[in-house]
């Protein structure tokens, strides 16, 4: 059977173009990857995004808090990891595996003699993080458009209580997602640059690839 | 190229002047309207008494250009009273020329032809030429000259007859017979100024472009 | 697996032939060669349009009926003693006196002549990948020379040819019965053979070695642009490109590419 079957070109990603995109997105934009309030990101820069601290009373200034993600690892659909994967891909999806680190500011109270008062000490945690997600085109004419990558699903390994792990997946969902967003895989890209594409069909996820269809 | 001018002879051209008074005769070659008076190192035609017996003879002068002089190749001259002298040229650097001349008690010239004086030009492209004397437009005339595609033989040599056949203007007495003539191409037309103060032959368009009056030589 | 594969089938590689021919764009040159027995001076121009593509494999595009548009300009010297017989104004008697035989030198002239015409070609070529400098290029290389013909409109061109010399030499005095038979004489001695064989000396070097480019991006491929101080621009830089036809139920174009971060 023809790449173009009843098309007039193809175009396609492997796995492993799609992480050296995100690898590529990432490292020259890590501020997708990395947020934080005053006390870790004091202001905006290309490393980083600074947010507002959470507020709450009694908090002087509020909460101060960071999240980062590793650069995620894109498995597309069929499953790659061998059966390791706790959330493998089904059909037309992908999962992606990242490490989640999570910090507040620890703020100390004023203390019976003063000692540490008002003090905010950074704790870290990291958290192993797998989502399952699905691809989104966003086609506004010939050559131009975007594909994006929704996440459906996030999976938090050996939290306990159950609870505790339905909570910081939600949450955890959240971020990514709203991460995710800043990611945009060009669909000149994916031909690089040899194809001015009218879509017909697609974007598919199918044989470690993502695929499309059109003519020109 | 072939265009109809007295006053600028090219080849197909012809000036030929008849010389009736005895004596000297000085004349110029130029390629444009004579500004200078003539004198002794011009050229020569010496008019001698006809012997009583002789018939009137032809003389004709080539003329060429050697070093941007025109030059004729027969100078000194001499003829007896009644001859005709012939001016022409076969030369393609020579572009455009014009006789002035005076005697004893008359003036000559292919820009002003006066009594026994004839112009011939030989029309080599078709159309209908309107000429004019710019001396005195009331003398005027036309020429249709018709084109000729010989493709044979005998196209070729019927065509070679008519060129023996020549046209002819005649103006006297300031009028011009007749107005017009009916040619093709390569025949000649001669125009026979019989008396008057002067004619020039030219095409009318280049008469009304030029816009200068042409007067006869000094001495 | 190749990290980025494009695949396109002979309908959509036609179109990448039309517009890789656009980008071409006109070819001049000009030079000197025989038009029959006369030594010619032209300057040409030349485009490509058109065509139809059949995909060989491993590596053949076979482009079929390109249209070459070509446009020239030509000028040739002709010396008209060699053409026109030896023509002299006879004597003419008239009026006591007789013009003399006067004999005419025809002049040597030049005939400019332009006309603009189409031959198809077709050949193969083959693909070429290849980084040059800072970018990817795809071109396909043609094989060999194919063979021109110039086809019927030669005769045309060739009636043309005698309109311009007519018009070219009809001021000339006293050539008016002699041009028609002359302009078929050296129209003759021109023939088809001699405006082909300038026709083909000119137009070949334009086809030998004729080179379209279907493929040409920056080895720095950029992904995204820059939108901010925070956001710079986005590259990833081509390792490796190729270029084959493969064989299927349809035979395919196919691109196939490597690239890093």
């Amino acid at each position: 059977m023809s790449l173009t079957k009843t098309h007039h070109v193809f175009a396609s990603a492997a796995e492993t173009g799609i992480n050296t995109f995100l690898n590529a997105i990432f490292s020259t934009r890590p501020h997708f990857l990395n947020y934080g309030s005053s006390l870790f990101v004091p202001v905006s820069t290309v490393a980083a995004t600074n947010m507002a601290t959470i507020q709450f009373p009694g908090v002087p200034g509020g909460v101060q808090w960071a999240i980062s993600f590793a650069v995620p690892t894109v498995d597309l659909f069929p499953d790659s990891s061998g059966g390791a994967s706790p959330l493998p891909p089904v059909a037309h999806t992908f999962n992606i595996h990242t490490t989640v680190v999570l910090r507040i500011g620890c703020m100390s109270g004023t203390g019976k003699d003063g000692r540490d008062g008002g003090k905010s000490t950074p704790l870290t945690t990291k958290l192993d993080a797998w989502a399952l997600g699905e691809i989104i085109p966003h086609y506004f004419g010939p050559g131009t458009g975007f594909i994006g990558f929704q996440v459906d699903k996030v999976l938090l390994p050996d939290i306990k209580p159950g609870s505790l792990e339905a909570v910081l997946e939600c949450l955890i969902k959240m971020l990514i997602s709203g991460a995710l967003q800043n990611v945009q895989l060009p669909f000149h890209a994916i031909s690089l640059g040899a194809l001015t594409l009218i879509l017909e069909e697609g974007p598919t996820i199918e044989d470690n690839q993502i695929k499309v269809w059109g003519s020109i | 190229m072939n265009s109809l001018d007295s006053r600028s002879l090219r080849i197909g051209d012809c000036y030929a002047q008849k010389f009736d008074i005895e004596g000297e005769v000085r004349y110029a070659l130029s390629h444009s309207y004579l500004t200078r008076a003539l004198d002794k190192d011009d050229f020569l035609i010496t008019v001698n008494k006809r012997a009583q017996k002789g018939e009137p003879a032809q003389h004709t002068v080539h003329v060429t250009s050697k070093n941007g002089e025109l030059t004729p190749d027969l100078n000194p001259l001499e003829i007896a009273s009644g001859d005709i002298v012939l001016w022409y040229t076969t030369h393609p650097s020579v572009l455009g020329f014009a006789v002035t001349g005076v005697g004893p008690k008359f003036a000559f010239g292919s820009g002003a032809l006066r009594a026994e004086g004839v112009y011939t030009h030989a029309f080599g492209v078709p159309g209908t030429f309107d000429w004019v004397n710019p001396l005195d437009p009331k003398i005027y005339g036309s020429v249709d000259v018709k084109a000729v595609d010989a493709r044979d033989a005998k196209q070729l040599k019927a065509w070679y007859a008519l060129l023996e056949k020549p046209a002819a203007f005649e103006i006297k007495d300031g009028k011009v017979s007749p107005k017009r003539v009916d040619i093709v191409v390569g025949q000649t037309v001669f125009w026979k100024v019989w008396n008057g103060d002067g004619v020039a032959i030219t095409d009318k368009r280049l008469a009304e472009a030029g816009g200068t009056v042409y007067t006869s030589a000094r001495r | 697996m190749s990290d980025i594969v494009a695949a396109a089938d002979q309908v959509a590689t036609t179109k990448l032939l039309n517009v890789a021919e656009g980008l071409l764009g006109t070819q001049t040159k000009s030079g000197s060669g025989s038009l029959g027995p006369f030594s010619a001076s032209y300057s040409a121009s030349v485009n490509f349009t058109g065509g139809s593509v059949v995909l060989t494999p491993p590596n053949v595009i076979e482009l079929a009926n390109v249209h070459l548009n070509y446009s020239v300009n030509l000028s040739f010297g002709l010396d008209l003693n060699d053409f026109l017989p030896h023509f002299c104004l006879p004597q003419i008697c008239i009026f006591g006196f007789c013009t003399p035989k006067i004999c005419i030198s025809w002049p040597t002239v030049t005939i400019p002549f332009g006309f603009s015409d189409t031959v198809d070609i077709s050949a193969d070529f083959t693909l070429n990948p290849h980084l040059q400098g800072p970018d990817w290029l795809i071109d396909i290389v043609i094989v060999g020379v194919p063979l021109l013909q110039f086809g019927a409109t030669t005769a045309s061109i060739l009636a043309a040819l005698g309109l311009a010399i007519t018009a070219a030499v009809a001021w000339i005095p006293f050539i008016g019965p002699f041009l028609a038979a002359a302009v078929i004489v050296i129209v003759a001695a021109i023939g088809i053979a001699g405006l082909t064989g300038l026709l083909g000396s000119i137009i070949t070097p334009f086809v030998s070695g004729l080179t379209f480019n279907i493929y040409k991006q920056k080895q720095h491929f950029p992904v995204l642009p820059a939108s901010g101080p925070n956001d710079p621009e986005v590259d990833i830089n081509i390792t490796a490109l190729n270029a084959t036809v493969q064989a299927s139920d349809k035979n395919e174009l196919v691109i196939a590419g490597d690239f890093t971060a």
